[in-house]
């Protein structure tokens, strides 16, 4: 169970306001198909176009992103926030290892963007609340 | 691990550019692993603090880096280069080689910080490079 603390909660908030959502996501998604190819498996109808630009990439951010912004704003309720999308990555066959690589790239967009500003204690905010959100997509396999 | 020419290139370029900065990057990864992944720091109970302005985690992020930036030079005989270090690691330290997977993830974290840029190619080198890297100091254990 990931503990968020109040300061940790305040630190994401303050980070998803002033990003660039849909953009960052798409970066992350295109980060993560290419340094981890695994993880284009499912994604056979974007035709080998894993390029943040790129239309299919483009429409899984904005769905991602949307998730996200929920996330942030329910940091203390994230299992119900993501209960039904937990069900169906499971139908749809998702391994549970992929939500924690694309937290891995997406704070290395952070760092890309933020620089020194990803203090450590930023840093472990971030990696507490992608570690979350892939504890809450994973909680209903079964 | 195959490594291909452009992987090569990438790593031979981010080792120059690093290889004198070891101290400074050193001690923010560790850092960083400390802050985050707090089990990490029972291996280093005689440290009398873990934050990067700490003496003994500059010495031994410096250490750390300077090893990395070495063993990008033998990215042809990576276990013969790096098999004293394994042995040390398997049967004197005793480092549970999970650790080596954090840090391989804070390491490049750090790297996104700190270098002009970190496309999807150079971290897809980086991690392939890192993760041969714990492989071989994990290859000594049993």
């Amino acid at each position: 169970m990931v503990n968020i603390t109040k300061k940790e909660a305040q630190i994401i908030t303050d980070i998803w306001k002033h990003l660039d959502k849909q953009g960052t996501t798409a970066l992350a998604l295109e980060r993560v198909f290419t340094v981890y190819p695994w993880t284009t498996r499912l994604f056979g109808s974007f035709n080998k176009h894993f390029k943040a630009s790129e239309s299919g990439v483009q429409g899984h951010a904005a769905k991602v992103a949307g998730a996200l912004d929920k996330a942030v704003h329910n940091l203390h309720d994230l299992d119900n926030v993501f209960h039904q999308l937990s069900e169906k990555h499971q139908t749809i066959g998702v391994d549970t290892q992929n939500f924690k690589l694309l937290g891995q790239t997406f704070i290395v967009e952070l760092a890309i963007l933020l620089k020194g500003r990803l203090t450590p204690e930023v840093h472990e905010a971030a990696y507490k609340f992608f570690l979350a959100v892939a504890g809450a997509l994973s909680a209903q396999y079964h | 691990m195959v490594f291909s020419d452009a992987n090569r290139q990438e790593i031979h370029h981010v080792a120059e550019l690093i290889k004198s900065k070891t101290a400074v990057l050193g001690a923010d990864a560790l850092a960083r692993l400390f802050e985050i992944h707090p089990q990490t720091k029972t291996y280093f109970t005689t440290f009398t603090g873990y934050e990067a302005t700490n003496p003994q985690v500059i010495a031994h992020g410096t250490k750390v880096f300077d090893a990395v930036v070495k063993a990008a030079g033998h990215l042809d005989d990576l276990s013969h280069h790096l098999d004293k270090l394994a042995k040390k690691h398997g049967t004197e330290l005793l480092v549970d080689p999970h650790n080596f997977e954090l840090f391989s993830d804070i390491i490049v974290v750090t790297l996104a910080i700190h270098l002009p840029t970190f496309t999807p190619a150079t971290h897809t080198a980086i991690d392939k490079f890192l993760e041969e890297i714990a492989h071989q100091l994990s290859s000594k254990y049993r």
